[in-house]
């Protein structure tokens, strides 16, 4: 063997290997194994890349903000950069939507790997990007294939061109691109080109003369008990090589010897002045020394700060030269610990709105400026210099030189503002220059319309799902959508846009930065022009309609706000208002954990707050109250913003617990990270409130037992721990609280389930009988509340649920039998089936009775309307099995009959032209049941078999519907001969077409009155009520 | 439990097996109490030894009249729950025949029985069918359900008002069989029809089962319209809860109502009505023809 062939065998040895560990897809492993020249290797996945289409060379040159010769360069780009920093290469692709190890691997040089994702199997189940979905591609398109078929004119959305989508990104990309160079813009050097600041000095225009009665400059030093270090920051004045300025140093009423040592200072220097006030704070001290100025200009300087010698001279030489700029700044010197540091560039009043960048002791401004502006704002207790600059900057432009002007030390110091003051009040100082509350308030309002502000924060998949429920669930009404964006990168950016380009009633903006919350939603509140403001979370899910159920409240002008019923994902509250415990200090969410029925029973009535996650209000008291506080970051902003509008005008704030929204708290970024802060600011502002939390629970015949400490060190938030209140139990031995278990999950999907509507008309029914009853969805059933329950009643659907220790259970099998273990039968204190036979049956094989019970019907919703005409064609009502349909309409239509279908999911059993809608609302079910000629039902083969017969037969039979069904083992003895059953299609064919194979109306109404009575869930209900009481021990609690 | 479901064995041997099955089904929902009054055979003792527990109560031989009558009152005397039935050992019952007998009293307050659909199994070579409650008998007008429930006696479809017995009875209205005779001939229609004077009845939907057989209890009754006593006796005593008003404005109509429909159904009791009036017509004729009536004031 040569060496070059031992050389290759080793080759091979490798490749295998390397394809046995690897797999073959991954080419990088051959071409380097192999020793393909790897330029070669290079040429080979450029051209796939091409080749494939997915790399939009305008979208990517705009995205990547540069230029490419050719396509080729440009994939070599995404290759090697574009990969890295996640740039999506097409208009129709964003690689957050792709598994993240797929783009984390092709980050590394492969992009191949995500073209062999994308020819995956798997990639056809999920969207690519914001706007391209394989799964809504005919059967068998191939998805890439498809992609590079797409051209600018083609419609990527309903109105929506592949061009225009590629604009919209593009802008959406430079909008985002210079707000993150604002954002960006505050830093530090730990150099500094004193060259350059010698050069600017040197050419850098000197102050005009004034004369001897005019004074250049004011310098103002606020003082309050600094009278060991107040001597170096007068010195530094006095050693200016500019003489031209008065030095004001304000006494803020020192308890030291500040004050001596400054009138000291004052019988040194006639250009020093000093005014003694009592103690006011600083920013109360720099306005009296801005009242008192002479100087054209004014200069603050910390008492604990100096200057370098040519400050004053810099910057008013800068001003006298430049009448159109209204401030000028110098670089500051920053000394601690770790070293010095510097700090200088030009800013504008947008990038201070983005970061604090300019230190006060830097700035010199006109005087009439800074009077203009107001002064400082004595309200604020931390950032108010940066107040104050922002005022100015809104006022005149800012301009930097490049000098240093200013030494800063930082020491510790237990009386320096920023250790003793929260530093949330940065927030308020930036709202506060965001948000123009006169404005807002002058601003004309649509009468009747709803402005929605959803904040997003680093979430699109959210934000779109809230904003598309809550849209949903309005199709026609007036709404308008502002969803601000609090600074989010930029993919959440450009998703959010191409989503909602397409809503018309959707208003998207950008902040540079994350304002928080409250600010987020002041400013949004400020660009809304609805009559009423609706702020809701973006991890949000409405489920219900909302708008005049929430805006009727408001209709009574003593409620001050109202907030629908939030629930978490399970299905139990999350809240259902704010309640105040006695003798916790912070308020708590009413009901947490408890199930649905519990907030509807209580109404919602007489709160002092609710949540701001979902809150709506009336926009003008919003405005006049100054919207919701920016002191509290992230929390606790609703609470405050409550009892102030209470304190303000009185009323009270209300929950429809109707109007559900599910509400994912705690995914909300920052949520918990100020919160000891906000609960120390509210609880300073707020000492005493009106305890209710007792209240609210009574009405529900609950009582607070003690208040559990939110962690095992006081923080002062103390969740109550209830109770059943004896007295009630005493007064109603017979009374019980049963929750009913169904196997529906709480998904709008889990909605459409046949047990719901059931579980509710038991509910409903028990209630009826004395009862308290509610129901929990499957990922409900083992809630934390479940002690409060006596009775546990499972209606058993796809899972089993647990008996609960303590409780009564009792399991009533309405469908799918086979799925009931026998071990399971036995855990249960009584059993019930809808099916005489399997009762029968499983009694006497398991020996556990298995009590009769069948299905049941709701007289109320399914009643009998002789005066409908039955106009419409044999219609089914429900889904179909997964992978089957349903036999009855598969043969309804080979009778060739026309037939309507009403239920979700039926795009690939029935033809188009059949399905009739995704959903019938249980409310309008008995119409559609009494006006088509035939309504067809059939059974799962287990059901019918064991004479499980169907609930639909119930209901549509209680409507006057005429019934053709399946055969089904009991079925005469429910329903005679008036429900018709069939063996073949030509019977059925017969039953669909001639009217005389079916009942007679008399018959049918006969038939209803009687299921009616016979079949209804109160019925159902007192069997169950009096077996449970009888299994009830002596003392139920 | 609300209610006690009574079992009044009399030589039930043969159906023992009916009896165990009955009273598991029915024990997870009601009191129970069986009862052998003579205890000619074992069944009380090989049920007793089958069914162990101690939630049901045994009666065994005592001193009562002799029959099934004296026997179902005593049982009904013995219940203290507000619901009771009787319970043949022939038949089969469901739980629900209870639960939801129950369920539909205490919908009905005044209701003094619940029936639900009763399948008959006719071993005699029959067709099968079922029993279910006239709507009548649950009509709120007493006049109404006394008029369908001795409708049914004089038109022999007596099966209509003797299915009732099988029904959960609201103890505190239900009153006791009447003893006619030794045999307990028509027990179940009388008290039938003494019951449909004290309330109305409610339909149930509970599952039950008669077996129609040789050896069933009525099938050594004579028919009871062919009874000399029926008019005079019988059906007046059924009636004895009635104010006497009401009583003769019930009977008085529910005669008139079987002469009406006497031409169309021909009953024995009807064919005698009927010859009754034309005997009345034929006097009242032969009279006119002897007294002719004068013109009033012409003379």
């Amino acid at each position: 063997m040569s060496d070059n062939e031992r050389a290759l065998a080793v080759r091979l040895a490798l490749i295998h290997a390397a394809h046995t560990l690897l797999g073959t897809r991954y080419g990088f492993v051959r071409n380097f194994v192999l020793g393909v020249p790897l330029a070669r290797s290079r040429v080979e996945r450029l051209s796939r890349i091409l080749g494939s289409g997915i790399l939009d060379r305008t979208y990517y040159t705009a995205l990547a903000g540069r230029t490419f010769r050719s396509s080729r360069d440009a994939a070599r780009h995404w290759k090697g950069h574009g990969l890295h920093r996640r740039l999506p290469p097409h208009p129709l692709i964003d690689l957050e939507f792709l598994p993240a190890p797929v783009v984390a691997e092709a980050a590394t040089g492969s992009p191949g790997t995500i073209l062999d994702y994308l020819e995956s199997p798997e990639a056809a189940h999920h969207s690519w990007g914001p706007l391209f979905d394989p799964r809504r591609l005919p059967d068998g398109t191939d998805p890439l294939a498809h992609l590079a078929t797409i051209t600018d004119d083609d419609e990527v959305a309903p109105g929506m061109t592949l061009a225009a989508l590629r604009d919209l990104l593009i802008e959406t990309t430079e909008q985002v691109r210079q707000q993150e160079r604002i954002r960006h813009h505050v830093h530090v050097e730990d150099s500094w080109d004193a060259a350059a600041e010698r050069r600017y000095l040197a050419r850098a225009p000197q102050p005009r003369d004034r004369g001897a009665d005019a004074v250049a400059v004011s310098v103002a030093i606020p003082v309050w008990n600094r009278e060991q270090v107040v001597g170096a920051a007068i010195e530094s004045v006095r050693a200016q090589t500019f003489d031209d300025w008065e030095l004001l140093l304000v006494d803020d009423g020192s308890t030291d010897g500040s004050l001596a040592t400054l009138e000291g200072w004052a019988a040194l220097d006639p250009r020093i002045r000093v005014l003694a006030r009592p103690h006011e704070g600083v920013g109360a001290a720099r306005n009296a020394a801005l009242d008192a100025a002479r100087g054209e200009y004014i200069a603050f300087l910390d008492s604990d700060n100096t200057w370098k010698p040519t400050h004053l001279r810099t910057a008013v030489g800068a001003l006298d030269a430049d009448d159109t700029i209204g401030t000028v700044y110098s670089a500051i010197e920053m000394h601690d610990a770790a070293g010095t540091s510097y700090r200088g560039y030009q800013m504008g009043h947008e990038e201070l709105l983005a970061d604090n960048g300019i230190d006060l002791n830097c700035i010199v401004t006109r005087t009439a400026l800074a009077r203009d502006a107001g002064g400082f704002d004595r309200r604020l207790r931390r950032w108010i210099d940066h107040d104050l600059v922002l005022r100015l900057a809104a006022r005149a432009p800012l301009r930097y030189l490049p000098y240093l002007g200013c030494r800063y030390d930082h020491h510790d110091d237990a009386f320096r503002i920023t250790t003793t003051e929260s530093r949330h009040w940065q927030f308020v100082v930036y709202d506060k220059n965001l948000v123009d509350w006169a404005d807002a308030a002058a601003a004309p309002r649509v009468p009747g319309r709803v402005s929605v502000v959803t904040l997003a924060y680093e979430d699109h998949a959210r934000t779109v799902a809230a904003v598309e429920s809550l849209l949903a669930h309005e199709p026609g009404a007036d709404v308008e959508v502002l969803v601000l964006d609090n600074g989010s990168r930029p993919t959440v950016a450009r998703v959010l846009r191409a989503r909602f380009a397409r809503l018309k009633r959707v208003s998207y903006v950008r902040m540079p930065r994350n304002y928080n919350f409250a600010t987020g939603c002041n400013v949004a509140a400020s660009l809304s022009s609805g009559e009423y403001l609706y702020f809701l979370n973006n991890d949000t899910v409405t489920r219900t309609a909302w708008r005049d159920a929430l805006v009727g409240a408001l209709d009574d002008p003593g409620i001050r706000g109202v907030q629908p019923l939030l629930a978490f994902p399970d299905g139990t509250v999350q809240t259902a208002g704010t309640v105040f415990p006695d003798g916790g200090i912070l308020p708590v969410h009413f009901l947490p954990r408890h199930p649905l029925d519990d907030a509807r029973r209580h109404g919602g009535h007489g709160f002092q707050a609710v949540t701001g996650g979902a809150l709506m209000v009336r926009a003008a008291e919003f405005i006049a109250r100054g919207g919701f506080d920016p002191i509290f970051v992230n929390g606790i902003e609703d609470v405050d913003y409550c009892l102030r509008a209470i304190a303000a005008a009185g009323g009270e704030f209300r929950v429809r617990p109707e109007v559900l929204v599910v509400h994912e708290e705690s995914r909300s970024h920052g949520r918990h990270a100020a919160e000891q802060e906000n609960r120390r600011i509210f609880v300073e502002r707020w000492p005493v409130l009106r305890p209710d939390a007792a209240d609210h629970y009574d009405r529900l015949g609950l009582r607070i037992a003690r208040l559990i400490p939110e962690t095992q060190q006081w923080t002062g938030l103390a969740r109550p721990w209830v109770v059943p209140d004896e007295r009630l139990a005493l007064a109603h031995p017979d009374r019980m609280r049963w929750a009913i278990k169904i196997g529906a999950d709480f998904t709008a999907a889990g909605d459409q389930w046949g047990d719901v509507p059931f579980a509710d008309d038991l509910a409903e029914a028990l209630r009826e009988l004395g009862q308290d009853a509610v129901v929990d969805r499957h990922p409900a059933a083992g809630r934390s509340t479940v002690y409060l329950d006596d009775v546990v009643l499972t209606l058993r659907g796809r899972h089993p649920i647990p008996p609960q220790r303590g409780r009564i259970n009792a399991m009533w099998v309405i469908s799918r039998p086979e799925l009931v273990t026998d071990e399971e039968l036995r855990a249960y204190d009584l059993v019930f089936a809808a099916s005489h036979r399997w009762a029968a049956h499983t009694s006497a094989r398991t020996g556990v009775p298995v009590i009769p019970l069948p299905q049941a019907t709701n007289p109320r919703r399914f009643s009998h309307d002789p005066g409908i005409v039955r106009d419409g064609p044999p219609t089914f009502v429900g889904g179909p099995r997964p992978g089957i349909g349903r036999a009855i309409v598969t043969d309804a239509v080979a009778t060739g009959a026309e037939v309507h279908v009403w239920g979700p999911n039926w795009a690939r059993y029935a033809p188009g032209a059949v399905v009739r809608g995704d959903y019938l609302h249980p409310d309008r079910t008995a119409e559609v049941y009494r006006s088509s000629s035939v309504v067809l039902n059939d059974h799962l083969e287990g059901m019918s078999e064991w004479g499980f017969i169907s609930n639909r037969i119930f209901d549509a039979v209680a409507s006057g519907g005429r019934v053709v069904t399946d055969h089904v083992d009991g079925l005469e003895r429910f329903f005679g001969a008036t429900v018709r059953s069939y063996r073949d299609t030509d019977e059925l064919h017969r039953l669909l077409t001639d009217p005389a194979a079916l009942p007679g109306e008399d018959e049918v109404a006969a038939l209803a009155a009687r299921v009616a009575e016979l079949h209804s869930f109160r019925r159902r209900a007192q069997v169950l009520l009096d077996l449970v009481l009888s299994r009830r021990p002596a003392s139920p609690r | 439990m609300k209610s006690t479901v009574t079992f009044p064995l009399h030589r039930s041997a043969e159906w023992i097996d009916t009896v165990a099955a009955n009273i598991a089904r029915v024990r997870p929902v009601a009191r129970i109490l069986v009862s052998d009054a003579t205890e000619h055979d074992d069944t009380l003792a090989r049920l007793r030894e089958r069914l162990p527990g101690d939630d049901i109560e045994w009666v065994g031989r005592r001193d009562l009249a002799p029959g099934w009558v004296a026997h179902c009152n005593d049982l009904l005397a013995r219940a203290q729950t507000p619901f009771v039935m009787w319970m043949p050992h022939d038949d089969d019952v469901d739980a629900d025949w209870v639960t939801d007998g129950q369920a539909a009293l205490q919908h009905a307050p005044d209701a003094v029985l619940a029936l639900g659909r009763v399948e008959v199994e006719r071993g005699d070579g029959g067709p099968d069918g079922a029993l279910t409650l006239d709507p009548r008998l649950g009509d709120p007008d007493a006049a109404v359900r006394l008029a369908a429930a001795i409708g049914f006696v004089v038109d022999g479809t007596t099966s209509s008002l003797g299915v009732t017995f099988r029904a959960l009875l609201r103890r505190e209205l239900a009153c006791p069989l009447p003893d006619v005779d030794p045999k307990g001939s028509w027990a179940d229609l009388l008290w039938g029809i003494r019951m449909a004077a004290r309330g109305h009845f409610v339909e149930s939907s509970g599952g039950y089962l008669k077996r129609w057989h040789g050896a069933n209890t009525h099938t050594t009754w004579s028919n009871l319209r062919l009874d000399t006593r029926l008019r005079a006796e019988l059906i007046p005593d059924a009636l004895a809860d009635l104010d006497i008003e009401t009583r003769y404005r019930v009977l008085a109509a529910a005669w008139a109502d079987e002469s009406a429909r006497a031409d169309a159904t021909l009953t024995a009791v009807a064919e005698e009505r009927r010859l009754i009036r034309e005997e009345r017509a034929r006097i009242a004729e032969e009279r006119a023809r002897i007294a002719p009536p004068t013109a009033r004031g012409s003379g």
